[in-house]
């Protein structure tokens, strides 16, 4: 089966500033894709580029099949892209505007457009205007889902919605996925991604740091926490050969993010005589998120961060 | 709450095919068009709306202007408007079109849908030029209504010169392709169309004025076009346009696909965290004030800048032209007032302020400061530009300070109450250029009318006209920027509406106020023609003014007042008659060519040998008889005769004019209205004409005094209009001066109607009675106007205006005393009476009876 996206080694600088630094990305059909990183991290870029907004410098780029330079009409008509903050026309109706918009689609637009605009509680005779910012992203949306397309790439789509709004939402995106579309999104809502994304990237100063599906991520990273009796001495060597993603040290306690642990580690630093209280956990979306951001980081807080799971070892 | 659990497709499949049929989907076309057409919809109904408006009120204003070249001027104002508007359209569907869309997001949003690059600029263009169609099709409504009216230039020849032209619609289609090009490359929308500007009005400095070095004849504005040099502007604006165009399609696709969020600058440049002129201020205490007068000035820096250009480049081309110059130098000025607050309305940065209280105050100061700067340099480069001129009247410099402060303040409060730049910056250019125009309207109609009777209130008027405006924007300026600060959603467009309404007509009433209030009707009650006639109305000097506006002439001579209450010659042809029956035989034939010079040696001999009557009634009869004579020998194109005739008619005129002026006027009417029934061309027939039209025309000190030859031309002119022939030129104001039902019911044409009688007739009686010298810069009119004075004495007493008893003077025989009574009654029946019957101030009347139309015939 073709992936619904294929990104490779795609580059982008805008002035003297590397946005994208090749970034390769294969998003399989069917699936909720979460893209996530930081401010300024490329996410929009990259989206603006899949959409054909502006050539990337360098690699190739396919979304639904088709090229977004060479066959930029092909890819709207059958791909639903919500940006961040979708410019509509102030002066328009929320009806004038599925109107307008239905006039590129084929019939039966207008239809499922006013259907989503009563799913979603909005005043159809309203200008954009007088509308909230949530109540327009409902709107953008309702006109995305409208022409039911099989790739949907929402760009912040929760952005201004209300909790409720946000979460069914999100859940309808798994519905999508389970009918056979594919969903990419970006976003910074960690907790309501965690609930929805099948697959996740995170994107890092403009390069993908990992790439895979959440539960595989999941399963594969750990969070290990032990507390030193005598924190002068070195640290276990057990810990040589592992990837250590990221390291917390807060007074004599140490806090690991390993990915692909070995099987025994656990044993092994249970048997160390300088270490006691050892504890894994599995790690949350933002907590990997963290991790993979700032990998390689290593911090030292009076403050221990949280684990929603645990498991004591010793 | 409900969570979506039904995707679209399983939605469609569920609904009720009833429901579907419902919504009816918009075609691409469709939902283009419309979507651009009701995108441009508010500017192009503030174009209209303003452009109209103004058409309006110099039409109205014509209707109260004395002065035919006024009116002609407000004619050509009025097809000027209806002419240049299409032009406003463009910028304003530019601007709307492309650069607010992309400013505000939409252009982004609306590229996502699948819609061609194609088929969205077509849609712009389409609408562009529609819009300026239909811009162009509703303000020449207008100017066919007042070229029906007033007559003058033809429409159609002024839209055929205008847009016939290759020059022209290259320079319109050029303006299309590079304003919608600069909104396409450059984001903001009001830096795009300022560039924009100057990028047009560069090219059209060169190629305009580029065969000045090469081609002999050369090309200058103001003179006939050489044909060599039509067809190289024509053809380099016709280069210029492929190669704009060519870039246009290009540049639209690249910024509808993959350029959308392209600039045009290499790199984005580093923030400087501290700009270096604050470094010198760093050693200080940062103030407020210091603050925001930094933010003022380096907010639009660019766009002053370009304003300067702008105003450097309507300098260079309309330097021949200081009065357009004048005009044209409200663009840049509205402009620099729109830079005030411009970049504060974009994405709502002016809560940036409002968030950390700055004052009001200070704020003003500062944008005043640094964008009343900039106006300021705009200002002086235009008035030494508009001085470089030779052909400059004195007062021009002058009239651009209250023109730049008024300009100024408008684009600056337009700025604070428009949320959209384009929309804030079309309705402050069409209110500057209204307000410049209405004034312009309110200044000369209160010049003109009371160029005679002047009232000091309206002198000083000129000065308020200039003061007010300006005042209550700043005033409103200070108010509004309050409220903007302190209450972020408050509308205050509609407040911005009502000022602009107020600043721009408050003028017009004032002045028509302080008009009512300066009538000098009053002062012929009670005075006796004699004394009327010397009365002395004093008024202010407004020979400054008067050089600030070109010279004028009265709309109206007496045979437009004639022409009005439908005089006709009947009682003259009356007159006429009797005399020819007294000089034909029995059986009726009329005399021969020997019998014409035997009665002509006769009449001679009795005025050159014999002594003059002293009885008026004697010459009066001889001046009919001689003319008639002279009628029926022109008829008979025996010119030699006709001219001796006629110039014994004149010779017997100035006898009684010495007797009697009042009279002899009367006589030398009846005389002026035999030679009306003369054709043009049996005049131009004529060798002599200038001797037959001297008739028409009183002793002037010097033969070569320019005006006389006006004075003939216009006698012309008169001769031809009252016939109904084909005028020789073009004039405004043939058929429009009635005193029909219309300009009697309407108090203010009924009002002006009688000013302007009166005014004719003081000047009349100044000069019978005075014995004056002709005034330097009298009209022509008033040459021809004074031969039919008495005719407006009669018609007077349908005025209301009365004429008291008089008092005689040793150096006049009898004045004129039209005892009240008589002028008041109707019109004389038809039959004849021998007027030496009667005693003198009964012959005067009876005279006037003769010459009144009866109710009957008006």
């Amino acid at each position: 089966m073709t992936d619904a996206i294929q990104i490779q080694g795609v580059s982008k600088t805008f002035g003297r500033n590397q946005v994208l630094n090749n970034v390769s990305l294969m998003i399989p059909q069917g699936v909720v894709f979460a893209l996530l990183g930081e401010n300024g991290a490329g996410k929009s870029t990259l989206i603006r580029g899949l959409m054909g907004y502006h050539r990337f410098d360098s690699g190739q780029v396919s979304v639904a099949g088709f090229d977004p330079i060479r066959q930029p009409l092909e890819l709207r008509r059958n791909v639903g892209y919500v940006s961040d903050a979708p410019g509509l026309y102030e002066w328009m109706s929320v009806a004038e505007c599925g109107w307008y918009a239905s006039g590129f689609f084929e019939q039966g637009y207008l239809t499922a457009f006013n259907n989503f605009i009563v799913e979603f509680d909005l005043p159809p005779d309203t200008r954009i205007s007088d509308l909230s910012k949530g109540m327009r992203a409902k709107v953008a949306l309702s006109l995305a889902l409208a022409s039911d397309p099989q790739l949907l790439i929402l760009d912040e789509p929760t952005s201004g919605l209300d909790p409720l709004v946000r979460r069914s939402f999100l859940e309808s995106m798994i519905d999508r996925a389970a009918a056979g579309q594919t969903v990419f999104l970006s976003s910074h809502q960690m907790h309501e991604v965690e609930r929805v994304a099948d697959w996740i990237a995170i994107l890092h100063d403009g390069q993908v740091q990992v790439v895979a599906p959440l539960e595989d991520l999941k399963r594969d990273v750990v969070i290990i926490s032990f507390s030193l009796r005598d924190p002068l001495l070195a640290m276990p060597a057990a810990l040589d050969d592992q990837n250590v993603l990221r390291r917390a040290t807060h007074g004599r306690t140490t806090q690991l993010m390993v990915r692909g642990p070995s099987d025994d580690l656990l044993r092994q630093l249970s048997q160390e005589p300088n270490l006691f209280e050892i504890q894994s956990v599995r790690p949350s979306l933002e907590e990997l998120y963290i991790g993979f951001s700032q990998s390689g980081l290593v911090e030292t807080s009076t403050v221990l961060p949280t684990s929603t799971e645990q498991s004591e070892v010793a | 709450m409900q969570t979506l659990v039904q995707s679209g497709t399983q939605l469609k499949s569920a609904m009720p095919l009833q429901s579907t049929q419902q919504f009816l989907s918009a075609t691409p076309w469709q939902a283009l068009l419309w979507k651009d057409y009701r995108q441009v919809r508010p500017a192009l109904a503030a174009i209209l709306i303003g452009m109209l408006g103004c058409q309006l009120l110099l039409l109205m204003s014509a209707f109260l202007i004395d002065s035919a070249g006024l009116r002609e001027a407000n004619a050509g104002m009025i097809m000027v408007i209806a002419l240049v508007s299409p032009i406003l359209v463009v910028l304003a569907c530019c601007g709307m079109l492309i650069g607010h869309e992309r400013q505000s997001g939409t252009w982004h949003w609306s590229s996502g849908l699948p819609i061609g690059w194609q088929k969205s600029l077509t849609s712009k263009l389409l609408v562009c030029l529609g819009s300026s169609l239909l811009a162009l099709g509703l303000l020449l409504i207008v100017p066919l209504f007042s070229w029906q009216l007033f007559g003058g230039q033809g429409v159609e020849k002024w839209v055929f010169d205008t847009y016939g032209s290759t020059i022209s619609l290259m320079l319109f289609l050029n303006v299309l392709t590079y304003f919608l090009l600069s909104t396409l490359l450059f984001r903001e929308t009001l830096n795009a169309l300022l560039i924009a500007m100057l990028w047009m009005l560069g090219t059209n400095l060169v190629i305009l004025n580029m065969p000045l070095g090469i081609f002999e004849n050369g090309y200058q504005l103001n003179q006939k076009l050489n044909q060599q040099a039509i067809l190289w502007s024509a053809g380099s604006m016709g280069v210029l346009w492929l190669v704009g165009l060519v870039a246009l399609v290009v540049a639209y696709r690249w910024r509808w696909s993959t350029g959308q969020f392209s600039t045009l600058r290499r790199g984005r440049s580093a923030v400087r965290t501290i700009p270096r002129p604050l470094h010198i201020w760093d050693q200080l205490q940062p103030s407020e004030f210091r603050m925001l007068w930094h933010q003022s000035w380096r907010n639009s820096i660019a766009k002053r800048a370009g304003l300067v250009g702008l105003a450097v480049l309507m300098v260079a081309l309309l330097v021949s032209n200081p009065s357009l110059l004048l005009v044209a130098s409200v663009i840049p000025l509205t402009l620099c007032g729109l830079t005030t607050f411009e970049g504060d309305q974009v994405n709502h940065r002016f809560r940036f302020l409002a968030d950390r209280g700055v004052s009001p105050r200070q704020l003003i100061r500062a944008r005043l400061l640094a964008g009343g700067s900039t106006a300021l340099v705009i200002a002086t480069i235009v008035a030494l530009g508009s001085m470089w001129s030779m052909e400059l009247p004195s007062g021009l410099p002058v009239m651009l300070v209250p023109l730049a402060v008024l300009s100024f303040l408008v684009g600056m409060l337009c700025a604070l109450c428009f949320r959209k730049p384009i929309v804030a910056g079309t309705v402050a250019v069409v209110a500057c250029l209204a307000t410049v125009i209405i004034y312009a309207s309110a200044l000369s109609y209160r010049i003109y009318v009371y160029e005679s009777n002047p009232h000091w209130l309206f002198v000083y008027a000129l000065l308020v006209l200039g003061l007010v405006g300006p005042i209550v924007l700043y005033l409103a300026v200070r108010r509004f920027t309050k409220i903007w600060l302190i209450q972020d959603q408050l509308r205050l467009e509609s407040r911005c509406f009502g000022l602009l309404m107020f600043v721009a007509l408050g003028p017009l009433f004032l002045s028509a106020a302080l008009g009512f209030l300066a009538v000098p009707n009053p002062r012929w009650q009670g005075l006796p023609l004699a004394a009327q006639a010397e009365a002395n109305i004093q008024g202010p000097d407004l020979n400054r003014t008067r050089q600030i506006l070109p010279a004028w002439e009265p709309a109206i001579t007496v045979h437009e007042i004639q022409y009005i209450f439908n005089f006709d010659s009947e009682h003259f042809y009356e007159r006429a008659s009797k005399a020819l029956d007294a000089i034909t035989d029995d059986d009726g034939f009329a005399p021969s060519s020997s019998d014409l010079s035997t009665a002509l040696e006769t009449l001679d001999s009795r005025v050159t040998i014999e002594q003059p009557t002293r009885y008026y009634d004697d010459l009066s009869t001889m001046i009919v008889e001689s003319t008639a004579l002279g009628i029926i020998a022109c008829r008979r194109q025996e010119t030699e005769l006709a001219v001796s005739m006629l110039k014994l008619s004149r010779n017997l005129q100035q006898i009684a004019l010495e007797l009697n002026p009042p009279q002899t006027v009367n006589a030398r009417n009846l005389a002026c209205e035999m030679l009306l029934t003369l054709t043009i061309d049996q005049l131009h027939d004529l060798s002599e004409l200038s001797e037959l039209e001297s008739v028409l025309v009183l002793d002037v000190p010097d033969e070569s005094y320019p005006w006389t030859q006006q004075a003939k031309g216009q006698a012309t002119w008169d001769r031809a209009a009252l016939r109904g022939d084909p005028l020789p030129q073009s004039r405004f104001g043939k058929h429009f001066w009635r005193y029909d039902w219309l300009t009697r019911n309407i108090p203010p044409l009924r009002w002006r109607q009688e000013r302007q009688i009166a005014r004719t007739l003081d000047a009349s009686l100044k000069f019978i009675a005075g014995g004056q010298p002709l005034p330097a810069r009298t009209s022509p009119h008033f040459v021809a106007d004074y031969l039919a004075h008495q005719s407006l004495l009669a018609r007077l007493s349908t005025l209301k205006v009365k004429v008291g008893a008089a008092t005689s003077t040793p150096e006049r025989s009898a004045d004129v005393i039209v005892p009240e009574q008589e002028l008041l009654t109707p019109a004389p029946s038809t039959e004849p009476a021998d007027a030496r019957d009667l005693p003198p101030n009964r012959q005067a009347g009876k005279a006037d009876e003769d010459q009144s139309p009866s109710d009957d015939e008006r």
